[in-house]
């Protein structure tokens, strides 16, 4: 097939920096961080696994989309339903049939069932939003968000409604995490190097040249919608499984801005810029989180001001997009910098 | 089911149609023109249903604060234009995406911390409250108005773009966004006519909605958002004939649903409609429209 | 089944204007052949309608043997048809090497051929730079590269020397005659340069107001005064019968 040997050095060169880092934080968390740093480090983890995840198809395809968090939201709630004791279930989600109350899922098996739902659920909406067009797509999106959020919400026998899940299994440690965010990155990588990304990035840049060259404008959607939805799945699984507790809430608007807004302050056309649009976006929540309950500045007091962090991102999100709107990084991966040549990959 | 009863459904949607077609066009209206959705479109909604709430607080009567609104919702309109649109000319389209997004969040926000986050409620005046029974049927004088007022607004826009120089001009750029995109001053002009003229269409919209629904919340934007998108892809984007039959379309789907389903999957109409539109789309990727120019998959 | 890229009475009008009225040609693998017309005379839109960008509204195009009429431009793509546009569109955020590579269709060796297309255009050097950046000239060459790494059949060039200089010209023409001669496509062109046409083309095909309005061979049909006379207008078509009637040679 048409693998570019260039092209994946630069997503090689890319994961060993983008690898590097999160390991670096899974031990900082084991090793130095206390209990409560040591959650938002490991949620900072797995949330920049899942920008990553939505990455590959926004990024890839440029369309952006709102219903990757409904992935996410399968995902999590597959996840936990397989991993949660049937006698815990039995008081909150009566309606779950037997085969899934009854079982108590270990990591991989619950990671595993999330995985087939978020296929099938992706496969079935995939089909129908590969062939929309460009313009149309994104707030279709919305639509699969609002659909997705309204029966989760609403289906209370078997997701407990507004209540979510509570009291789901711990399965997940620092270093289930950290497997995970470099499975999801070097995945993203590699998708970004095949010849199936290069083809999607082509009808990016310029749809009706790509289709009058003879590149499958609908079947390289569907792929990148599709390898973005299960990465999602992985990520989202597994973050049901390490926060234990979740409500439909969770799977809304907050969120989804929250994740797109980290793609498009850091470059929607790389994974490291997913990478650091996250990094900035967290710190920013952290930092102005203290902002929200209202404070004391050396005598001057700051009124609350509910939904700081969203106003601040929003304003963020302006700035970057007038200033650059490709992001800090545009489409530039860490690997695109280089010193001399590589011996023995491709030549100049 | 009894004529009567279906008579009644039938006056239902039409009333609720009206409204969403009307939505559904001022969306259009602006995608006709540069090819791109207004993800603020909603707050136009929530900005003219503040507006006459603070009025008819302040004791100004409805019939005059209605108009006060429409002309709060046109501003709107054209503060996301020059905040969220006209400075990303040349970006990539996504790009126009998260601005208006972000233009809606921070609407809401604002809402949300000047105003309350609690619902505001309006009154509405005693005469609209009345209800005309004819045979059993029952016709809200509300729902009569606003059906009348819904059909106006309409023709009097079709009479714009086919008379008018600039609702000729606005056709011409219709043929071509991409180009009326890049064109600069010129099409600044046009463009900030789409978005007035789509401003002023959700305008009355909002002052039917909040009229009819009675509350006003800083979120309330993004369901008549929904609505009106679901009717411009159901009608073929940026047909306009197409985004009204969309609208009433969707109407009475929602209304069937409501009818037709078993009391325990009401609460599911939104959803199902939803799942229904992505079915119609997978069947007929140009909704209701005839045929798509270019065509790519 | 029967060779050759065939146009048949294709008509297409945009709101009540006529773009193309009963317009056919035909094209054989190895021929080179001009399009030619004055502004507006329906060159780019006959080239949108034969690779699929546009749907005609009537009249048929066949493509060895097999009908592709209003069919989609990928589908069109698939059956041979290959093309570049009068405003170049390259896939700018991509290298030059990853523009070429996109289109290449499922083989093995693809280092290799896409170096090699590069090559034979002259643009090894700008291989890992983004196209969006280049010099007009050389994004035009890009396109071509582009257009001929899916190993078309047919190839539609539209306007390919617009904004080259005489020295860029001459090399677009030497380049056309080698792909032709090494790959045996077909290839369409459409320009104003009338010195690069004529030396080209083994056929002309001119258009005006939609309509066929002369074809054959170059140098009869660029000193056809019809042809004359829908390029420059009446007073240029008198000069040309001056001349003529002075010294009774071709001009």
């Amino acid at each position: 097939m048409n693998w570019s040997r260039r092209r994946l050095a630069e997503s090689g060169r890319t994961f060993v920096v983008l690898g590097l880092v999160f390991t670096v934080i899974a031990v900082v968390i084991e090793t130095v961080l206390g209990r409560s740093d040591s959650r938002i480090a490991t949620e900072f983890m797995l949330v920049t696994s899942m920008v990553i995840a939505i990455q590959v198809y926004v990024g890839n395809s440029g369309l952006v989309s709102f219903g990757h968090i409904a992935f996410f939201a399968i995902a999590a709630y597959v996840a936990g339903l397989a991993a949660l004791p049937p006698e815990r279930l039995a008081s909150i989600a009566p309606d779950v049939p037997a085969w899934l109350a009854n079982m108590e899922a270990s990591l991989p098996v619950a990671v595993g069932l999330a995985l087939i739902a978020v296929v099938i659920f992706a496969g079935f909406t995939g089909v129908p939003f590969a062939r929309m067009k460009a313009s149309v797509v994104s707030a279709a999106t919305l639509a699969l968000l609002v659909l997705v959020h309204s029966v989760i919400n609403l289906w209370s026998g078997v997701t407990h409604g507004p209540l979510g899940l509570v009291n789901v299994p711990d399965l997940v440690n620092t270093w289930v995490v950290l497997g995970t965010c470099l499975i999801i990155t070097a995945a993203a990588l590699l998708f970004r190097a095949s010849p199936w990304g290069l083809r999607l990035q082509a009808v990016r840049e310029d749809e009706v040249a790509a289709a009058a060259l003879g590149i499958p404008i609908a079947r390289s959607r569907f792929t990148g919608w599709m390898v973005s939805a299960v990465l999602m799945g992985l990520g989202g699984s597994v973050w049901a499984l390490n926060a234990m507790a979740f409500a439909p809430a969770q799977f809304y608007f907050t969120d989804t801005f929250a994740m797109l807004s980290m793609l498009v302050i850091g470059g929607l056309g790389s994974v490291t810029g997913a990478v650091l649009g996250a990094a900035i976006v967290t710190v920013l929540s952290e930092l102005l989180r203290n902002l929200e309950g209202g404070i004391v500045i050396g005598g001057f007091e700051i009124p609350e001001l509910p939904g700081i962090v969203q106003m601040a991102t929003a304003v963020l999100i302006l700035l970057i997009l007038i200033w650059r709107p490709g992001g800090l990084l545009g489409n530039e991966e860490a690997g695109a910098f280089r010193v001399g040549n590589v011996k023995g990959w491709g030549k100049r | 089911m009894t004529a009567q009863l279906l008579i009644q459904q039938l006056f239902n949607a039409l009333s609720i149609g009206s409204i969403y077609a009307l939505l559904a066009l001022g969306l259009a209206v602006v995608f006709s023109v540069l090819g791109l959705l207004n993800f603020a479109y909603g707050e136009i909604i929530t900005v003219t249903s503040y507006t006459m709430v603070l009025l008819v607080s302040m004791g100004v009567p409805l019939l005059a604060a209605a108009p006060v609104g429409v002309i709060a919702g046109i501003l709107m309109s054209v503060f996301t234009e020059a905040v969220a649109f006209r400075p990303l000319r040349r970006a990539p389209a996504y790009a126009v995406v998260f601005s208006s997004f972000a233009v809606s969040l921070l609407v809401q926000a604002f809402i949300r911390n000047v105003v309350s986050p609690r619902p505001q409620g309006l009154a509405v005046p005693a005469w609209l409250d009345q209800v005309i029974t004819i045979g059993g049927v029952r016709f809200p004088a509300l729902s009569l108005v606003t059906i009348a007022i819904a059909v106006l607004s309409m023709i009097a826009l079709t009479a714009l773009l086919q008379k008018s120089k600039h609702g000729l001009a606005m056709r011409a750029a219709a043929e071509d966004f991409q180009t009326t995109r890049l064109m600069g001053a010129k099409a600044g002009r046009l463009i900030l006519l789409a978005f007035a003229v789509s401003g002023t269409l959700a305008g009355i919209a909002g002052v039917l909605w909040i009229a009819k629904t009675g509350s006003a919340t800083p979120d309330m934007g993004f369901n008549p958002l929904l609505q009106a998108f679901v009717a411009v892809v159901l009608g073929g984007m940026g047909s306009l004939r197409g985004a009204v039959a969309g609208g009433f379309a969707l109407a009475f789907v929602e209304v069937g649903l409501q009818v037709f389903l078993p009391r325990d999957f009401v609460p599911y109409v939104q959803a199902i409609s939803l799942l229904v539109v992505i079915i119609v789309l997978y069947v007929r990727p140009q909704g209701f429209a005839r045929r798509v120019e270019e065509r790519v998959a | 089944m029967s060779e050759g890229l065939v146009v048949n009475s294709v008509t297409k009008t945009f709101a009540g204007l006529t773009a193309l009225g009963d317009v056919s040609l035909s094209l054989a693998p190895g021929e080179i052949l001009g399009l030619m017309g004055p502004n507006g005379s329906g060159k780019s839109t006959l080239v949108n309608v034969i690779s699929g960008v546009l749907k005609p509204d009537s009249g048929h195009v066949v493509v060895d043997g097999r009908e592709v009429t209003g069919k989609t431009s990928y589908t069109i793509a698939r059956a041979g048809i290959s093309r570049s546009f009068q405003t170049v569109r390259l896939f700018k955020a991509l290298s030059v090497r990853d523009n070429i590579a996109a289109v290449v269709r499922g083989r093995s060796g693809l280092d290799g051929t896409v170096d090699g297309l590069m090559t034979r255009l002259r643009i090894l050097h700008l291989a890992d730079e983004k196209a969006g950046g280049l010099a007009y000239g050389l994004q035009r060459r890009v396109e071509i590269a582009r257009a001929l790494a899916t190993e078309p059949r047919y190839l539609l060039l539209d306007e390919p020397a617009a904004g080259l200089n005489d020295i860029e010209s001459d090399d677009l023409e030497s380049i056309i005659r080698q792909v032709v001669e090494e790959f045996g496509c077909g290839v369409l062109i459409i320009d104003h340069d009338i010195r690069l046409i004529t030396r080209l083309c083994h056929r002309l095909h001119v258009l005006s107001g939609g309509r066929t309005l002369a074809e054959g061979d170059p140098q009869i049909v660029r000193t056809d005064p019809e042809v004359v006379r829908a390029y420059l207008g009446d007073r240029a078509v008198a000069e040309l019968e001056k001349r003529y009637l002075a010294d009774g040679s071709h001009s």
